[in-house]
């Protein structure tokens, strides 16, 4: 094949094919408009100030690896003025973070940035490790992604830092979109698309800068740059939403690759559409105020059941059977919301009674407007009286004497092998 | 009969025949099922009430596909009004029965004529009519200078309109950006044929899973903002209501009703290819086969999941209706300080705005321009 | 008429799919000249190869799906995206470097 000459500069031989539009372009273009777009989401959505310090969340993964690495690259090249900081999570979990801190630590002295490692254990006293102990693992997916939202923010917060930019790019936003869409869960659907959550009231505020930028541009750059990164094992069980989701968006971004785009485009319209009520936020704030509930933005694989969710949509199926037959077969219900499955989340629910011939009487339940305040144990902004974390951790501190007696018993005889066989080899399917 | 032991168990809702089918999980007998869906469907209708007199008959358009779902809709609907003229001398509302025809190939018009003879013989009650979709090339709603193509199909129009529409097809850069083009081309067509004939409203036979499918695939092509006036039943932007009856079946339910009335429907019926040979690395795939081939399987296994997802959609509130910019191709709003992709978030490159060497032009919203552009 | 002739390639796992090669990220290996049916072998035939010779995790989806690449991943020939050089059509030469990357995991 006769080789083509790069779209932008015309002179270099093009080795990239843009995901996102499949212009042709040589290496230092590719990484040129890269970097350019990036600074274009932060610059136009006045993403930082000068003099702002900024915790980048890090988990060695190629997301943050490239976010750090390019926010280096335009804060020097732009004069952002930004002091930058590497926050890593330790969820305790033997054999899994062990490879990625250590990415992490080689990206601090690759990126010269001071790096912060926090672990569960200091947080919340109790690892991901000694948590499966206790719950099994079945449902520990739920305790990780909460206590990883907090401990981001906390992390933070014992650093003086209240501004945490993480690497979720188009790719996670579109199948949170689909994801939420699937769900019916409306309010989530308000929140996930805008590119910063909380705002100068907020303790610890988030965004994503990446929140335009193509996952396989993001793999394509760090190859390019030869940027240091570790892959661990996730696999999304195609029965969770997450999983059906993402596969879903691979397919269409082969069909048509601006897709992806496309579904970001559509999930922030869509976030002005969804009525007041039921989100309990005013229609003004909401691209830029949401809540730090523990929210879906954190389910990346951990490794020790990256087959968590599976059966997600079975459970819901199930449940929304059950509704309808709650309800009678003859009845015209017009609006109704599911409420949240894994009860993590208080969903608004809104009912209005339509004509009936069945037995039953639907009850209205009332909306249940979300709003901040500080959790009573730990001071931690929440909706709740207690956050989820101390809600979770009560929980388990109850069994906590039984479990310290099996650990000295049992000791290293935890899931922890079990974690890395599945993790590398499927052993006789 | 002898006394064999059958395992069928029995129907649910009458409690006497032997069920053979189920709706979710519960066991049904055939006259039940069909029952079930008949209901469903005119009790949506009786949503549609309208202001003025109830004496006189409403009329509605409807749309005719030739698929499973529209051919179960007029089946039902005639047995509605039918009964209704047995009991009280008149009716709720008049069908005007209309088959927009998208072959471009003489024979297969030809073919589509036929069956739609059918049609008129099985249920002679309603007006039908024809009509080619190149007629949408010579509405004037739709604005051709918003698309910037170097040959507007308005013009030169000496060529026959069937040419022209082919030629206008022809330079849409992808599968999805044709289909979507002869989508939008579709609606704007029955709204002008709906009001020409005094319709003010629009039925369709769009099922659950067909509902679901949409909500998902214009999600995808950047529409978002549009849902509400896409699925929900009611008023839409054109000044005619868009009803969708069947909302509330499912679409596997919608075609073994089909086979269950007699005498069956399946004859009437074009039958849609299956979708497990469609295959995302095909070039002529598009994002509407990818959804349909989706729900194909949700549907299957979690049918309640795709009744949420209609439900859902149906509560987003559709923007408030100013007279300000509408996409000069589907009509629909576009929002202030963008044109089709330019001066968005995410268009991260601030020299995109298309090259506008005509003068004043109409403009494009996002998905209409993702079509035209690429 | 069998060509012995071989000759060597690299190949590249990276973003994960060396999972799916126990673990190897780089592997050099020997490929004849011609393919069964006497034509130049492709990368093509190379996925091909991969998969039923020298894969031993049994998630052979998680690789090829439908007789092509999964639309995950990513494949460079020489630093080059492989669609500009033919994509499975193109003809390997010796000591082309083949890189797989997965794009689907988290970080």
């Amino acid at each position: 094949m006769a080789p083509s000459i790069c779209a932008i500069c015309e002179v270099v031989r093009a080795l990239i094919i843009r995901p996102k539009n499949h212009q042709k372009l040589c290496k230092a273009c590719f990484i040129a408009i890269f970097e350019a777009e990036i600074h274009h989401t932060i610059t136009t959505t006045s993403l930082f100030s000068p003099g702002d310090r900024i915790a980048i969340g890090a988990s060695g993964g190629k997301d943050s690896t490239v976010l750090a690495s390019v926010l280096k690259t335009l804060n020097e090249r732009h004069n952002y003025g930004l002091d930058l900081v590497l926050l890593s999570i330790d969820e305790g979990i033997k054999g899994y973070r062990d490879d990625s801190l250590e990415t992490v630590k080689r990206n601090a002295v690759q990126y010269d940035m001071p790096l912060k490692i926090v672990g569960y254990d200091e947080l919340y006293g109790w690892t991901m490790d000694q948590v499966v102990e206790v719950i099994g693992k079945k449902g520990n997916c739920t305790y990780c992604g909460v206590f990883r939202r907090q401990a981001l923010d906390r992390g933070a917060k014992m650093l003086g830092i209240n501004h945490v930019v993480t690497g979720h790019n188009a790719d996670d936003v579109a199948e949170t979109i689909l994801m939420n869409l699937l769900r019916g869960d409306l309010p989530r659907l308000a929140r996930s698309t805008s590119i910063m959550t909380g705002d100068e009231s907020s303790e610890v505020r988030r965004s994503k800068p990446l929140k335009y930028a193509y996952e396989k541009e993001i793999v394509l750059y760090a190859h390019h740059k030869k940027l240091d990164y570790f892959t661990t094992e996730c696999l999304y069980s195609p029965e969770a939403f997450r999983g059906s989701a993402r596969s879903l968006i691979k397919n269409l971004e082969r069909v048509r690759p601006s897709a992806i785009l496309d579904l970001v485009r559509s999930g922030e319209d869509m976030a002005r559409l969804v009525p007041e009520a039921v989100t309990g936020i005013s229609q003004c704030k909401i691209q830029k105020v949401s809540l730090s509930s523990a929210d879906d933005e954190d389910t990346s694989g951990c490794g020790t059941n990256g087959r968590s969710g599976g059966g997600e949509m079975a459970d819901m199926e199930k449940k929304l059977q059950a509704d309808e037959d709650a309800v009678g077969r003859e009845v015209d219900v017009t609006a109704k919301t599911s409420s949240d499955n894994d009860g993590l989340h208080t969903d608004a629910v809104l009912l209005k009674l339509g004509k009936k011939t069945g037995p039953k009487t639907k009850m209205v339940k009332k909306l249940t407007r979300q709003t901040l305040g500080t959790c009573r144990v730990c001071g931690y902004m929440s909706s709740q009286e207690i956050c989820k974390a101390c809600t979770l951790l009560e929980g388990l501190n109850k069994n906590r004497p039984k479990m310290e007696i099996e650990i000295d018993i049992k000791d290293e005889e935890s899931s922890i092998p079990r974690i890395k066989m599945e993790g590398v080899v499927q052993a006789g399917g | 009969m002898g006394s064999i032991e059958t395992s069928a168990p029995t129907c649910i809702k009458c409690k006497e025949n032997a069920s053979t089918l189920q709706i979710r999980s519960d066991n049904i007998c055939q006259s039940c099922f069909c029952q079930y869906v008949t209901t469903k469907a005119v009790k949506r209708m009786e949503t549609y009430k309208t202001r003025g007199s109830t004496k006189i008959a409403k009329k509605m358009l409807f749309p005719l596909s030739f698929g499973s779902s529209s051919a179960c809709l007029l089946h039902i609907l005639d047995q509605h009004i039918t009964s209704q003229y047995k009991r009280m001398n008149r009716a709720a509302f008049e069908l005007h029965v209309v088959h927009v025809d998208l072959y471009l190939d003489a024979v297969d018009r030809k073919g589509s004529a036929e069956l739609l003879e059918k049609y008129k013989t099985r249920f002679p009650r309603h007006t039908y009519s024809s009509i080619g979709l190149e007629e949408a090339l010579s509405l004037d709603t739709i604005d051709w200078s918003s698309l910037g193509l170097l040959y507007p199909p308005d013009v030169e129009s000496e060529k026959p309109a069937i040419e022209r529409l082919q030629h206008l097809i022809a330079a849409m850069p992808s599968a999805t950006s044709k289909a979507d083009i002869l989508t939008t081309l579709l609606t704007r067509l029955l709204v002008s044929v709906a009001k020409k004939n005094d319709c003010e409203a629009t039925i369709f036979g769009d099922s659950t899973t067909r509902l679901a499918e949409k909500t998902l695939t214009e999600t995808a092509k950047g529409r978002g903002f549009s849902l509400p006036w896409q699925v929900s039943d009611g008023i839409s932007t054109y000044g005619v209501a868009f009803n969708y009856p069947l909302r509330d079946l499912l679409k596997k339910e919608l075609v073994t009703f089909s086979s269950m009335i007699s005498p069956p429907l399946t004859k009437f019926i074009i039958r849609q290819e299956p979708s497990s040979h469609i295959s995302a690395s095909s070039k002529q795939t598009t994002i509407d086969d990818l959804m349909a081939q989706y729900f194909e399987s949700v549907e299957e296994n979690f049918p309640s999941i795709v009744a949420n997802v209609v439900r859902t959609t149906s509560k987003l509130q559709p923007l408030t209706w100013e007279e300000t910019n509408s996409c000069g191709l589907c009509g629909l709003p576009v929002s202030e300080g963008t044109d089709g992709i330019f001066g968005w978030g995410g268009d991260q490159n601030s020299d995109s705005r298309v090259n506008r060497e005509h003068g004043e032009q109409g403009i494009l919203c996002y998905g209409c321009s993702r079509s035209v552009n690429g | 008429m069998a060509s012995e002739d071989k000759f060597n390639l690299v190949v590249e796992f990276s973003g994960g799919l060396e999972l799916l090669f126990s673990g190897r990220r780089k592997l050099t290996i020997s490929v004849p000249i011609k393919d069964n049916e006497g034509q130049a072998v492709t990368v093509g035939w190379l996925v091909h190869y991969l998969c039923n010779e020298v894969m031993e995790d049994s998630r052979k989806n998680m690789f090829v799906l439908d007789g092509h690449v999964c639309p995950g991943i990513l494949v460079l020939i020489n630093d080059a995206d492989w669609e500009l050089e033919g994509e499975a059509s193109y003809a390997l030469q010796p000591n082309d470097n083949v890189l797989f990357v997965s794009t689907l995991h988290g970080g």
